[in-house]
């Protein structure tokens, strides 16, 4: 037990000491046995600013006072004095037990506490100093300074001062010590206070004097409306159920629901989705038929599953429909309720019965209803009663409805539905509605009258039909009260006397009629009796006499009369006429004929006298021998006019022919203009193949020549020999002598002989000799192939071996043929006949290989459209491409490769047409002049296709404008305004057109079908905004890269900006020479930017106008133009 | 006609011509022999007659037989009906064809006829209807 603690007192075990003056003070320091007053504990200083602390070490071993006052302490010894404990806790000795926590000293401040005995120590005075064996502690500053502020307590003596003037305040015993009362007690027929002890257990009990009567009833303020209590937030402190979180639909009781069972759950389910998020949604069906109860059951959730959310939304859903009762959704009402105490069984249930309940009453009415119907049927006379059954009499108006008279005659007797104007015009409701709702129906007409609306049918089975299944049935929303509205119609049908004869006999037998009755309502027909038999047989055969006249007279005519005439008609009839009529035709082609040998010959003289001389030459040598031998065989006919009719035909058919082919003398060719001239080579060479056997070699030969100069000869000659073909025949029978005396006749004998010969070889008549085949314009010919080619036939392979220095061995082949001098035969040289594989081989090679190139080469000019590669582009080591290296492409040369990029003004290909025609047919613009057969034949084609798809704008407007109305009929019928509905009427307008790689700048709008002038292609579509808007705009988008501008002025203050949002009217580009403009039209008030064409644009053709840009003065600020035009201005701005 | 669909006697004329009586009869006039011989009959009288008047047309206008035979057919027919029959009468042997059947059937044995048949035919009606509603 050393006095040198090295932690101070009740200091945890983890927290260091806090640093401390007195920290190595020696705790023997104050002397026990000192009971000076003065002598404070040197720490004592530093106690009051951290008690805590300080009081620990104040004590240093020894138990401290309490520390607001105890400055000094007293080391005495504490329990010397018998005073009442002034038991100071022991501080340092409570704080030890907590660990490092230090209460405040609490001073249990008993009054009587004596700080002179000092702090009391746990142990007994005598035993501490045994066990501690610390001294007691001392005050150690006594003065009065230092006590001053005691007043009450002597520290020295550690007791109260005033003690003795104190008293206790129930020094005389007055009061109970535990406490009192005070209570009423009657003492000698008086009221006395009186002190009564009261013991803490005792209840209290109310001193009230209950006796006492009340003030009259208090009646509360009367409160005029309900006060909202205040949503309590249901949580895990809350008593009670939890708030419903669930909502009853159901149909509202007392309403007449028609298009219920039109409606949707998912229909309901969305209405109340705006409420909250909905957990469970549930329908209920009636458990007896399986029917709908439009019973819905919705639980709303909170996604934080709060409770108080989705009570929330129940209670939203709940109230906001004016607590349940005024729920409207699409046309049907419901009621809501609040599940609670599960509700929605007991709704469920009620609905089950009410609709049992209706199936029974329904059923005992159709009981009563057939039962009365039996009665009904068993009354009526079969015949009498037409159209009238039982069921609608009901519908009857008991007002008994007259048709106006005026309406008499429209209506004609035909069963009609009536509708009061009374009815109509309180709703609102119009003729169109009703023709709308009764569009299902086959009604004749619709009478819009100023007493209602009738609506008249034709056949009563159907009016029957429409009035069973709308009368009370169908509703209409009324516009006056907007709801829907039943409709009840009242059938009015007189069904007698309806004649409608042509005579217009009905309305005097109708007005007959209803004057009779009165009123034209239904009525029953009157039959007819008959007194007796006889009275009947005579009506009967009256009838039958009647009818026996008409019947009679129709017969005759049609019967007897009618065939007769056709028969005597017939033509055979009148041999001698016959015979006339032909005799008469026969002049008739005389004449004709004479007349066109008249003009034949006047012709044939101006031929003769040129060239004929050939003829001569040749004896009348022709290649067309076929004919002549036709002739032949005609001419060994005996029979002159067999012949004569015979050539006749000929004649006349070849004319016919001729005319029907186009092929028309020389002459009259030449008048055309130039256009059919070109086509008439070309079309005589379609065509000629298509002729008869007649002229097959004629054509050969036409279409084997191509130079002009022959075709017109040829063309001539054709015409020649025809009319030498003729004339000839006309030689010998006719005396056609001017024509023929310059022409040689061609004896038969040269023909046979010229038949002999091959028919290549024959002899032409040609001023200069020509080769058999066609000579090549160049020779073009660069392999084996073109060279194998040129060899036609033997005579070539002897002169080219003659060329070539070559002799034959002549004993291997034929003749020899001498070579010039000097030459030796080549003996290396072995012709092809001979077996020689390499050499074949080689030569096949050589062909694939030319064949191959030429082929290639032709394909990728087809697939290049017909534009060839541009030689600059040709790889200059021809090895590889890959070895070629990096190379940039100039842009001429990109023409070549590139389709979109070449000109502008000729149509591309870059729009792809699904239909093979049109690809034919713009194959490239360098080509058309060579294919004009081909674009000739598609465009026909095409313009059909074309043809059917342009209708004219006209009609297209018209179309639109009926479509616009329609839409409108709609909208007025359903009643409601719907954006849907409404149209971009400029869409209509629009041409079709489409975007495609352009030639100018990217990408550019083309048109897909031929435009007109002047016709409205397409709306320039995007954001309206205003102009600051736009300037800022503008600059943003030239800081973010978008170098193109989008933004169309439409007026001062409004652009049209399409450069994120906008319709394909952007695409078009820029040109110099634009093909069309922009113009701002009026729509519906909104001013609009529109394309308009300037002139006619063809198919495929770039659709560009001028962008109208401002002149920019900074020149570094001019976009150059890519237009390509001939005027082009050469900058955009 | 609505009024004639109650009407018992037209309804019993309708009976009677569906039996095929009323063909029979019409057949009969127009095959009765005029002048009392078997030869003429009324309808061969008119078939004759109109012969001639298409040849008679003809040989006026040749271009007739060749035109378009439907139509010229037609337009003559609608000629020679004209009037009651006019141009038959004009003809060489004039043919009142209205007068004819007139008298046909105002002929007394006609009705007699007519009736008988009727009668018996309403008696067979009779007849099948009481074995209807025995």
């Amino acid at each position: 037990m050393s006095g040198y603690y090295r932690r101070p007192y009740g200091a945890s075990s983890g927290a260091p000491p806090p640093p401390h003056r007195y920290s190595g003070s020696n705790p023997y320091r104050g002397h026990p046995s000192q009971n000076n007053k003065a002598s404070n504990h040197p720490e004592s200083r530093y106690q009051s600013a951290n008690n805590r602390h300080t009081s620990r070490y104040a004590n240093n071993g020894n138990p401290v006072n309490n520390s607001t006052y105890a400055q000094g302490y007293h080391s005495e010894r504490r329990y010397a004095s018998g005073s009442s404990a002034s038991h100071h806790d022991v501080p340092t000795y409570h704080s030890r037990s907590d660990r490092g926590v230090y209460q405040r000293h609490h001073s249990s401040q008993r009054s009587d506490s004596n700080s002179s005995t000092g702090s009391k120590s746990r142990y007994s005075n005598a035993d501490a100093a045994m066990i501690s064996g610390r001294p007691k502690p001392v005050t150690k500053y006594s003065d009065e300074i230092f006590t001053s502020k005691y007043h009450y307590v002597d520290l020295v003596t550690r007791s109260l001062l005033h003690k003795k003037e104190m008293k206790s305040w129930n020094h005389a015993n007055e009061f109970p010590k535990n406490g009192f009362v005070i209570i009423q007690e009657q003492y000698a027929g008086q009221l006395r206070s009186k002190l009564k002890e009261r013991l803490p257990n005792e209840l209290a009990i109310d001193p009230r004097n209950k006796s006492l009567p009340c003030k009259g009833t208090q009646y509360r303020k009367l409160r005029l409306k309900v006060n909202s209590l205040p949503r309590i937030s249901y949580d895990k402190y809350s008593v009670g159920p939890p708030p419903p979180c669930e909502i009853v639909v159901y149909p509202a009781p007392n309403s007449v629901n028609l298009n219920i069972m039109n409606l949707q759950d998912i229909s309901i389910k969305n209405y109340f989705k705006k409420y909250g998020e909905i957990s469970h949604f549930e329908s209920f069906d009636d458990p007896n038929n399986a029917l709908p109860l439009h019973l819905y059951l919705i639980k709303y959730t909170s996604l934080s599953s709060n409770i108080n959310v989705a009570s929330k939304s129940a209670y939203d859903a709940f109230k906001s429909h004016d607590n349940g009762k005024n729920c409207f959704i699409l046309g049907s009402s419901f009621n809501i309720s609040l599940n609670k105490n599960n509700e929605v069984e007991k709704i469920k249930q009620k609905i089950v019965d009410e609709n049992l309940s209706k199936v029974n009453k329904l059923k005992q009415q159709e009981k009563i209803t057939n039962n009365r119907v039996e009665k009904d049927k068993d009354e009526k006379i079969s015949l009498n009663n037409e159209g009238v059954d039982e069921q609608f009499l009901k519908f009857n108006n008991p007002q008994d409805r007259k048709i106006p008279q005026d309406l008499l005659r429209l209506i004609n007797n035909r069963p009609c539905l009536f509708v009061s104007k009374v009815f109509t015009s309180l709703h609102g409701f119009r003729v169109e509605d009703f023709r709308y709702k009764l569009r299902n129906y086959s009604y004749a007409r619709f009478v819009d009258h100023i007493s209602g609306i009738y609506i008249v049918f034709n056949d009563i089975e159907e009016a029957k039909r429409c009035i069973h299944n709308e009368s009370s049935k169908l509703t209409l929303i009324s516009r006056s009260r907007r709801i829907p509205i039943v409709i009840k119609f009242v059938f009015i049908y007189s069904p007698m006397s309806r004649k409608i004869s042509r005579f217009g006999d009905a309305t005097r037998i109708d007005r007959k009629s209803s004057n009779a009755n009165g009123n034209s309502t239904f009525a029953k027909q009157t039959p007819i009796i008959y007194q007796n038999k006889a009275d009947l047989i005579e009506a009967a055969a009256k009838y039958i006499i009647k009818d026996l006249e008409k019947a009679l007279h129709t017969d005759i005519r049609k019967r007897i009369v009618g065939p007769t005439i056709f028969d005597t008609l017939n033509s055979s009839n009148f041999p001698e006429l016959l015979e006339k009529k032909k005799v008469r035709d026969v002049e008739k082609q005389k004449a004709e004929e004479e007349r066109r040998a008249t003009e034949r010959s006047k012709k044939a003289d101006e031929i003769t006298n040129r060239d004929l001389d050939i003829f001569k030459l040749y004896g009348g040598y022709l290649k067309k021998s076929k004919p002549k031998r036709k002739l032949k065989k005609y001419s060994d006919n005996d029979d002159d006019i067999d012949e004569r009719e015979d050539s006749y035909d000929l004649l006349r058919e070849s004319k016919r022919k001729k005319k029907k082919l186009g092929l028309e003398p020389m002459a009259h060719l030449l008048n055309e203009d130039s256009t059919s001239k070109e086509q008439s080579p070309a079309t005589d060479s379609i065509v000629s193949p298509s002729r008869g056997s007649e002229e097959e070699e004629e054509s050969d030969v036409m279409s084997s020549e191509e130079e002009e100069e022959e075709e017109d000869f040829m063309g001539d000659e054709h015409e020649d020999k025809k009319i030498k073909m003729e004339s000839e025949l006309t030689t010998p029978e006719f005396v056609n002598e001017e024509a023929n005396e310059k022409l040689q006749v061609e004896t038969y004998e040269r023909i046979a002989e010229a038949s002999l010969i091959n028919e290549k070889y024959r002899p032409s008549c040609s001023i200069l000799p020509e080769p058999i085949y066609k000579e090549p314009s160049e020779p073009d010919f660069y392999g084996i192939a073109d060279l194998q080619e040129y060899v036609k036939d033997d005579e070539d392979m002897l002169i080219l071996q003659k060329l070539c220095n070559m002799t034959h061995d002549t004993k291997t082949i034929g003749p020899s043929i001498k070579t010039e001098a000097g030459t030796k035969p080549e003996s290396d040289f072995k012709p092809a006949t001979h077996s020689n594989g390499l050499l074949e081989y080689r030569i096949w090679k050589l062909r694939e290989k030319q064949t191959n190139v030429r082929q290639t080469k032709e394909w990728q000019f087809k697939l290049n459209e017909g534009v060839s590669f541009d030689a600059g582009l040709l790889l200059n080591n021809n090895l590889s491409f890959k070895a070629e290296g990096f190379k940039k492409v100039p842009d001429n040369l990109k023409v070549s490769y590139l389709p979109h990029r070449r000109r502008i003004h000729q149509p591309l290909n870059t729009v792809h047409h699904h239909d093979e025609a049109t690809d034919e047919r713009s194959s490239t613009p360098s080509n058309n002049n060579t294919k004009v057969e081909e674009s000739l034949q598609s465009e026909s084609s095409e313009n059909v296709s074309v043809v059917q798809e342009i209708s004219s704008s006209r009609d297209n407007r018209a179309i639109n404008r009926r479509f616009q109305q329609d839409i409108e009929a709609q909208k007025a019928a359903i009643g409601s305004e719907s954006e849907l509905l409404s149209l971009n009427q400029l869409n209509k307008r629009k041409k079709p057109v489409t975007f495609a790689r352009s030639a100018i700048h990217n990408w550019g709008l083309y048109a897909l079908e031929p435009i007109a002038a002047k016709e409205m292609i397409i709306e320039y579509v995007g954001e309206r905004i205003r102009q600051p808007v736009a300037e800022m705009r503008e600059k943003r988008y030239l800081k973010n890269g978008i170098g193109s501008s989008y933004l169309f002025r439409v007026d001062e203050n409004n652009v049209i900006d399409a450069t994120k949002k906008g319709g394909i009217a952007r695409f078009i580009n820029h040109c110099c020479d634009p093909s069309c403009t922009a113009k701002i039209i009026k729509v519906g008030g909104k001013r609009r930017i529109v394309i308009y064409a300037l002139r006619d644009i063809a198919k495929n053709e770039e659709l560009t106008y001028d962008y109208k840009f401002e002149r920019e003065q900074d020149d570094e600020e001019r976009l150059p133009c890519l237009c390509g035009a001939p005027n082009c201005k050469g900058f955009l701005n | 006609m609505t009024g004639q669909d109650t009407d018992e006697a037209y309804l019993l004329a309708e009976k009677f011509k569906k039996q095929g009586y009323f063909d029979k009869l019409k057949q009969d006039i127009l095959t009765e022999s005029i002048d009392g011989n078997g030869d003429e009959t009324l309808e061969k009288k008119i078939k004759e007659t109109v012969t001639d008047i298409v040849k008679n047309m003809v040989n006026e206008e040749e271009e007739l037989i060749f035109k378009n035979r439907g139509t010229t057919s037609a337009l003559i027919e609608s000629k020679i009906l004209m009037d009651n029959y006019k141009m038959l009468s004009e003809n060489k042997e004039p043919l009142n064809v209205e007068k004819t059947i007139k008298e046909a059937l105002q002929n007394a044995n006609l009705s007699d006829d007519i009736k008988a048949t009727l009668e018996k035919l309403l008696d067979d009606t009779t007849k099948m209807h009481q074995y209807d509603s025995q």
